[in-house]
């Protein structure tokens, strides 16, 4: 959310929703203590129906084809599909496309894996942020908002790629 | 919004197209080069046709391609997206509601989206061009005189260039084929396709080519009537071989009709 927000220039608002999970889910984000969790979504475009409906950052060529607009931006978990690890193996989720069916003599191991060690690891320093907001709330009824949590996540990333720069010992060369 | 723009921004200015709802994206039919549609067809792995459309001319240019005998010239466009809307965002639109959006290839945008709202006079000053749609206030005069904008100018008018040489070798075969039944606007993408593979591996072929100073050295011989390509500079002898095997290209190209 935090990359794409900045790359784009877009407030997340724009393109995540946040959608009820359940009450264990590691990225279960609450805005009250005790309160639902959710999880943040990327907005799909026009009315969910049972054939579900297209990504907001979906866009589809006059002959059907259709393709992700966010190109390198896109999450981690769209960046790795359709493979996936089972028990350290490298899988491909062979049923999940409804255009056809993928084996994992479609995967390229070391990408994929990397990829997929990406978004563990992302995954988790996620759910160690949440955990921290979430940890943070304030006691009944006090609330927080979505734009307060998102400043969080800002703010957290900001921390991480500090931690990254001080740590590589490298140069910021950034403007 | 403001808490949440990078942090880093701070002190530079917004950019005038995050907000904007002007639908420049819709109003125009977007108009490309060869390069522009190499770029996007290699990079996407779409077939041109999947979003590439034909316009007619009123007027012949030197980017004006024809099909048949008769004529007629065309030129490519990005297709446009299927809306209620009586202006059609284009194909690569992602609207994200409220009149925002963003561009679907950015990285891979042609250059007349890379270089709108501005343009290069003959004396070499880059403008803000006054026939757009962009709010007055953005693109001003500090914006649009950083050196990328200039850069992007000069690359654009170094590839609409070559272009013209493409679609002048194309037009010659429409001319001079003994098969003028297998003309087809299908055959005219795959011919742009192979030739910028070929102009692609001059350029990778070790030819000397500093891309800033070239650009401008070749944009300013075409704002004086000149092109590289039709003959030797001397302020390009530096660059003469990459130069020189740009202008093979075309020559690669339906050589049995050129015998005679």
């Amino acid at each position: 959310m935090v990359r794409i927000s900045r790359a784009l220039d877009l407030p997340p608002r724009s393109f995540v929703s946040l959608c009820p999970t359940e009450p264990d889910a590691a990225d279960g984000v609450q805005f009250e203590r005790a309160g639902l969790k959710y999880q943040l979504v990327l907005n799909k475009r026009g009315a969910v129906r049972a054939a579900g409906a297209p990504c907001i950052f979906l866009w589809k060529l006059s002959d059907g084809h259709a393709q992700c607009g966010l190109g390198a931006l896109r999450p981690l978990v769209c960046r790795a599909y359709p493979a996936s690890l089972a028990d350290g193996l490298l899988c491909a989720a062979g049923d999940a496309c409804t255009c056809r069916r993928w084996s994992v003599s479609d995967l390229d191991p070391e990408a994929d894996k990397a990829a997929l060690h990406a978004v563990l690891e992302e995954a988790q320093r996620y759910s160690l942020a949440v955990d921290a907001w979430n940890a943070a709330l304030p006691p009944p009824p006090a609330q927080r908002s979505f734009s307060e949590f998102c400043q969080f996540a800002f703010a957290a990333e900001d921390e991480y790629l500090a931690g990254q720069r001080g740590g590589s010992g490298g140069i910021d060369a950034r403007p | 919004m403001g808490s949440m723009r990078d942090p880093d921004a701070a002190g530079r200015p917004a950019n005038p197209c995050a907000s904007c709802t002007r639908r420049c994206c819709h109003h125009y039919i977007v108009t490309v080069n060869g390069y522009d549609a190499w770029v996007i067809s290699s990079g996407l792995r779409l077939a041109p046709e999947q979003f590439l459309v034909p316009v007619a001319q009123k007027t012949r240019t030197p980017h004006g391609f024809e099909i048949d005998g008769s004529g007629r010239t065309y030129e490519i466009a990005l297709d446009k997206a299927k809306a209620r809307t009586k202006e059609k965002p284009c194909t690569f639109w992602v609207s994200l509601g409220e009149g925002i959006g963003r561009c679907g290839i950015y990285p891979l945008r042609p250059g007349v989206c890379q270089t709108y709202p501005a343009h290069i006079e003959a004396s070499g000053l880059v403008l803000r061009r006054d026939d757009v749609l962009c709010p007055t206030e953005a693109f001003g005069a500090e914006v649009v005189g950083a050196p990328q904008w200039r850069q992007r100018l000069r690359q654009m008018q170094v590839q609409y260039d070559i272009y013209a040489r493409a679609v002048a070798r194309w037009n010659c075969h429409v001319g001079r084929t003994a098969r003028p039944e297998h003309l087809s606007l299908f055959g005219y993408y795959n011919y742009l396709m192979h030739f910028y593979d070929r102009v692609a591996e001059a350029f990778g072929a070790g030819n000397e080519y500093d891309e800033t100073a070239a650009n401008e050295c070749w944009g300013r011989l075409l704002a004086r009537g000149f092109s590289p390509l039709a003959e030797d500079r001397p302020e390009m002898a530096r660059w003469a071989g990459l130069v020189s095997a740009v202008r093979e290209v075309a020559f690669g190209f339906f050589v049995e009709e050129l015998v005679d």
